[in-house]
C-alpha cells in the first residue's frame, strides 16, 4: 500500500497544485464583472481594506451593477494601464494636479454640503480627509496620508456618471454619495 | 523397487475469477466517477453560495473538496481499478495462450516486481535436467504455489498458470 501510495506520489502532488490553481481561477473569475456592470475605486492612499469597503459599497447598489471593486494604485503593479479605467479616484493634494486632465469637473449641486477641490473655479473633487477640520471619510476602511488632504475624483471616461459626461448610467456618483455617508 | 508415482494437478487461474476481477474493475470504475462527480457538484454548489464576505472560507474549502476527492479518485485508480484492469488483461492473456509443460524442480523466490499498469510478479527458479530458468508467477496468486516443490507446471508466456506436485518427493 504505501509502495503504492509512493509510486503515486507525483500524481498527488500534481493534482494538490492543478486544485489550488484552478480553483484560485475561478474564484477570481466569480468576483469579476464587464465594466458596465461594476463601479471600480482607485485609491491614492497607504492603505486600503478593499474587501470590507467594497462589501459595505454592495449592501446598496444601483441597478445593473454586480460589484464594487475598491484597491490602491500599488496593487496594480505590472497593469498600470488599468488605472485609466477606474470610475472614482482617492488621491491627495500632492498628486491632484498631476491627474487632474483625467478627471470631470463636477457638479457642485450634486453634493450639498460638501467641500471641494477646485481647480480655474471648477470643482474637480470633493473632500474626503481634512485632519485640520477634522474630517475623516471611511476612516475604517481607508487609511489616508496624515497631514494632507485627500479628495474623491470621477474619471471623466467613466461609464457610470450619468448626465455629467453623457453615461448610460449614474451609478459611480450614487456609489460616491454612498461613500461619503462613511465614518 | 517400484515407485508410485500420484501427481495432484491445480490450476492457479479459473473463469470465476476473471469475472470476478471484471466486477472489481467495474465497480471501481464506478466509485472513481462517483466521487470524481460529487466532488465536482460540490465544488460548483459552494461556488454558488460564495459571496465577497466569505469568499476566503469558500476558495480554501473548495481547494480542499478538489484535493480529497480528487486523491481519493487516484488512490481508487492505483490501488483497485488499474490492478483489475491490469488482471483483467492478464487473465484473457492466460486464458488465450498457448500453454507449455514443464517438469523438474521449483522455488519460489521473493523477487517481486512491477510492471507498469499495475501487474506485480514474483520470480520462481526452474531447474529442470541440466538446465535452469526463471518463470514468473502472478503475484496475487502466490500462495497458491508452494514454496518449493517437484513436479510439472504448465506455462503462458512464462506465467505459470498451473502445477502438479509429485507426492513422493
Amino acid at each position: 500500500m504505501i509502495k503504492s501510495l509512493l509510486r503515486n506520489l507525483h500524481r498527488y502532488v500534481f493534482w494538490a497544485l492543478i486544485s489550488v490553481m484552478l480553483w484560485a481561477w475561478i474564484f477570481t473569475l466569480l468576483l469579476s464583472a464587464p465594466e458596465k456592470n461594476k463601479i471600480t475605486i482607485y485609491a491614492d492612499v497607504p492603505e486600503i481594506d478593499g474587501n470590507a469597503l467594497s462589501i459595505e459599497l454592495e449592501k446598496d447598489l444601483p441597478k445593473g451593477i454586480r460589484l464594487v471593486d475598491a484597491k490602491t494604485f500599488n496593487s496594480l503593479l505590472f497593469q498600470q494601464y488599468a488605472v485609466l479605467k477606474g470610475d472614482l479616484y482617492l488621491v491627495p493634494e500632492s498628486d491632484a494636479e498631476t491627474y487632474l486632465p483625467s478627471f470631470l469637473p463636477i457638479d457642485r449641486a450634486a453634493f450639498p454640503g460638501a467641500a471641494f477641490y477646485e481647480s480655474d473655479g471648477e470643482a474637480y473633487g470633493i473632500v474626503l480627509y481634512d485632519e485640520q477640520a477634522g474630517l475623516i471619510t471611511g476612516g475604517r476602511y481607508v487609511t489616508y496620508k496624515e497631514g494632507e488632504r485627500c479628495f474623491l475624483f470621477f474619471n471623466k471616461d467613466s461609464k457610470h456618471l450619468g448626465a455629467w459626461n453623457g453615461s448610460a448610467d449614474d451609478a459611480a456618483i450614487v456609489i460616491a454619495r454612498h461613500f461619503l455617508t462613511l465614518r | 523397487m517400484i515407485y508410485f508415482h500420484m501427481m495432484k494437478r491445480y490450476e492457479l487461474y479459473n473463469p470465476e475469477a476473471l469475472l470476478s476481477m471484471q466486477a472489481k474493475k467495474k465497480r471501481a470504475g464506478i466509485a472513481m466517477l462517483a466521487v470524481a462527480a460529487a466532488g465536482l457538484l460540490a465544488c460548483v454548489i459552494l461556488c454558488i453560495l460564495t459571496t465577497r464576505s466569505n469568499y476566503g472560507t469558500m476558495l480554501w474549502t473548495t481547494v480542499g473538496v478538489s484535493i480529497l476527492s480528487g486523491w481519493t479518485v487516484i488512490f481508487l485508480s492505483h490501488a483497485v481499478y488499474e490492478p483489475a484492469k491490469s488482471g483483467v488483461r492478464h487473465m484473457k492473456m492466460v486464458e488465450e495462450g498457448e500453454r507449455k509443460t514443464i517438469r523438474g524442480r521449483f522455488e519460489k523466490t521473493n523477487e517481486v516486481r512491477y510492471i507498469r499498469h499495475g501487474v506485480t510478479l514474483r520470480r520462481v527458479r526452474a531447474v529442470y535436467g541440466e538446465r535452469a530458468a526463471m518463470l514468473v508467477l502472478y503475484e496475487p496468486y502466490a500462495k497458491r504455489l508452494p514454496d518449493t516443490f517437484v513436479g510439472a507446471v504448465e506455462t503462458v508466456n512464462d506465467f505459470i498458470v498451473a502445477y502438479e506436485v509429485d507426492d513422493n518427493d
